[in-house]
């Protein structure tokens, strides 16, 4: 019979808001998207409105709609969650 | 703003800002007393940048900013980048170069922005002084990764 290994990636969540989770990691299926981490993180820290924030992993923008997998993204994983850079006034 | 509400707000913010946090973003936190909220941002490259907020009357006015060198001397000049948002020419009020950018005080009271007004942004998520700094440093990271 064939085994079945479901691999995990250990995630935290760094915002000007505070940390998700408070201490450590969460530990979630590679396959998942990394959006469900988001919406836990904007929860639990009170972000209510999230239009125009990026999510940044080792300085590289990630897609949120995407697996961890499927942004190539592995072990122990920080993602920076915020704005992006705002746009100049051309004043 | 009373300045108690104002200082209570602010202290409230900066707060948020977790050991982590600074570590991850390369973030060096020069003060935190009200009402100057001082930052230097630093690159792997080697680049360096300090950026004091001055908050008084936190939010009912956006923060003024100043670009400083790490030893806390103001730049009489700043590298420009892509999206305009770092501007070198004198600012009408200060004569210092000056951030042109939604949610500091320097862009709204300026004549080219007479219309843009802080009242319709502030409060937003992408306005409280976190969210401004993060604006920031993804500007300043288009320069120096």
């Amino acid at each position: 019979m064939e085994e079945h290994h479901e691999k995990s990636v250990e995630v935290r969540v760094v915002t000007t808001s505070g940390i998700y989770p408070e201490a450590g990691f969460d530990r979630v299926p590679e396959h998942q998207v990394v959006d469900v981490v988001l919406k836990k993180a904007d929860h639990h820290l009170h972000i209510t409105n999230t239009a125009g924030w990026i999510a940044v992993v080792g300085g590289r923008k990630i897609d949120i709609a995407r697996s961890y997998r499927d942004n190539a993204l592995t072990g122990r994983v920080e993602i920076d969650w915020g704005p992006d850079h705002g746009a100049g006034g051309y004043a | 703003m009373h300045e108690a509400a104002s200082r209570a707000l602010f202290e409230e913010e900066v707060a948020k800002f977790r050991p982590e946090l600074l570590e991850s973003r390369g973030w060096t936190l020069f003060s935190k007393d009200f009402p100057v909220l001082d930052v230097g941002f630093s690159a792997k490259d080697g680049a360096r940048l300090r950026l004091r907020f001055l908050c008084n009357d936190w939010n009912e006015c956006p923060p003024s900013v100043e670009f400083l060198d790490w030893g806390g001397q103001p730049l009489v000049g700043i590298e420009r980048d892509p999206a305009s948002v770092f501007n070198n020419s004198p600012h009408p009020s200060t004569g210092r170069p000056f951030i042109c950018m939604k949610g500091i005080r320097e862009y709204h009271t300026h004549p080219s922005h007479a219309n843009d007004a802080w009242e319709a942004i502030r409060g937003g998520e992408k306005f409280t002084l976190g969210g401004i700094l993060t604006q920031l440093w993804h500007v300043w990271r288009s320069l120096h990764k």
